[in-house]
């Protein structure tokens, strides 16, 4: 065979190469971004495990001991906010972690976990306490019992649901005389829905992420 | 190496002459260099994706199973806080009580089948039954008719849960492990062929609210001690061994964890200390246990059986649940 026509086949393949190498060039650019703490990757997907483990474990130890439904409670019927939030703050949430004790002294012993648990390691946390509307629960509300935010992409979530009685106190200083069931419609921040002797069920839900 | 140089312009090594194998070296070479490139950035690329496959593949079992086990910790939660606080509202009776309980546990059926709906699951709640009992609460000082220093708080107990004593500091007696068996407030737990079991709780030697843990009358051990940092009154739970907002395992005598025969519960030396006493108690048989006149026993639901369905797409769990909230852990 002349070896002049070899040249047409390693044109053919120099071809078909530069053409995977273009395709592959492509297909890796498309799947290479810039890497940052936040962006989701194989490593960051093992934190969120870490993180929705820490948090389902902080939800079940707290319900444990009592300290979840008592943060639950800590609300101040008159000013219709949680106790000791900042008057400063829209709406009824503790913000942020402030102060040499962060959640500590608003929470009492499910501050102090979650203190522990995150804030101290600058992992910001949003709590929320979702409840029903009426009993015939048609519609679900949303009341922040901590908000440091708007969760990023990586956000880890997890909940727990607390039954509330009606002969349960409220925690908050100077409100600790009143029971749920005592309150009239609107001074609580959830509706009664549960039937006697149940007041109502509060899912609480924690979202954390890292700041 | 071989020689790619181009070198001065020559038509024959550019385009070949009658023998081209000089100028299609340089080609060749250059083919092959493409080649390795192009299957050094398709094994990065494919290893990547193995790395992701494994990881998403061996993720999700984990957090399946935690789903199932939040959906049995609301039934539970949620009926356990249903019986405590039926017990505490102060039934009329037996019938009254279970009755209310159905109706509670037929509500948390629709509040979780509509909350958990939302994230596509679907559960079903049904209450399989309950187990009668009494709950029996009063002040620790001044309560029998006969000796008020050894009241009888529950005779013939099967089981026992939520046994608290809130006790005020101020009011009790200081001792030590020694002279805490004659001197000191202690519970005295009798198991008719068991033996005895004895849990004292005094101000030790150093302020703090001690709790000692005996057996047959012996010098106790004490097991955990907490400051009282001026608080009104500190919580002993029995069953729940914890002391004031700390855990204290050990204080609930194992044997008495489910035993074998029945056991009588005795509040002993109650002048030496003041508080209020709750205890939830299933008899050994029957559905009442009897205390002495000076406590207020009502009627109360002691645990419930529930059956619990969920489902998902991914996910089927079905679980049967005794629910006896406060009962020591076995």
């Amino acid at each position: 065979m002349n070896t002049r026509n070899d040249r047409a086949q390693a044109h053919t393949l120099e071809a078909f190469a530069a053409a995977i190498l273009l395709v592959a060039g492509l297909t890796f650019a498309l799947q290479a971004t810039a890497v940052t703490p936040l962006s989701a990757s194989t490593s960051n997907q093992h934190i969120e495990n870490q993180q929705r483990a820490v948090a389902n474990d902080l939800l079940a130890t707290s319900a444990e001991n009592g300290d979840l439904e008592a943060a639950v409670l800590r609300w101040n019927t008159t000013n219709q906010a949680f106790a000791s939030s900042p008057p400063e703050v829209d709406g009824p949430a503790y913000t942020q972690a402030d102060g040499p004790n962060g959640f500590d002294a608003a929470l009492g012993g499910f501050g102090e976990a979650l203190n522990r648990a995150f804030a101290d390691r600058q992992i910001a946390v949003n709590v929320d306490l979702r409840h029903y509307n009426t009993s015939a629960r048609t519609e679900r509300l949303t009341t922040p019992l901590i908000d440091m935010g708007t969760p990023s992409d990586n956000a880890a979530s997890a909940t727990r649901t607390v039954a509330l009685a009606d002969d349960a106190n409220l925690t908050a200083p100077n409100h600790t005389d009143s029971t749920l069931g005592e309150l009239s419609d609107g001074e609580f921040y959830a509706t009664e829905t549960a039937t006697d002797p149940l007041f109502t069920y509060v899912e609480v839900r924690i979202v954390v992420w890292r700041m | 190496m071989a020689d790619v140089s181009l070198g001065p312009p020559d038509r024959d090594r550019l385009f070949g002459g009658e023998d081209a194998s000089e100028a299609d070296r340089g080609q060749l070479l250059l083919v092959a260099g493409l080649v390795m490139a192009v299957s050094l950035v398709t094994l990065v690329v494919l290893l990547n994706a193995t790395i992701y496959s494994e990881n998403v593949a061996t993720r999700g079992v984990a957090s399946a199973d935690g789903e199932a086990l939040e959906v049995r910790a609301t039934a539970v939660d949620g009926t356990g806080e249903l019986i405590d606080a039926t017990n505490r509202a102060g039934p009329g009776g037996h019938g009254n009580a279970t009755e209310t309980v159905r109706d509670g546990v037929t509500d948390l059926d629709a509040e979780m089948s509509r909350s958990y709906a939302e994230r596509g699951g679907v559960t079903h709640l049904e209450l399989l039954g309950v187990q009668n009992g009494t709950r029996i609460t009063g002040a620790i000082t001044g309560n029998a008719t006969g000796d008020p220093n050894a009241s009888t708080l529950a005779r013939d107990v099967d089981r026992t849960r939520g046994f608290v004593l809130d006790v005020d500091p101020g009011n009790l007696t200081d001792a030590n492990a020694t002279s805490a068996v004659d001197d000191a407030f202690h519970v005295d737990l009798d198991n008719s062929t068991g033996g005895s079991r004895q849990v004292y709780v005094y101000n030790g030697s150093d302020g703090n609210v001690t709790v000692a843990v005996g057996e047959n009358g012996s010098v106790p051990a004490a097991r955990c001690a907490v400051p009282p940092d001026g608080r009104g009154r500190v919580a002993v739970d029995l069953t729940g061994e914890r002391l004031g907002d700390r855990p204290c395992p050990g204080i609930w005598p194992t044997t008495l964890v489910a035993p074998d025969d029945a056991y009588d519960i005795a509040l002993m030396n109650a002048s030496a200390a003041g508080g209020e006493v709750t205890a939830t108690a299933r008899p050994v048989s029957g559905d009442t246990v009897t205390a002495d006149p000076g406590f207020g026993a009502t009627p109360a639901v002691y645990g419930a059986s529930i059956e619990l369905r969920y489902r998902t797409a991914e996910l089927r769990f079905e679980t049967a649940v005794r629910v006896a909230p406060g009962e020591p852990d076995a």
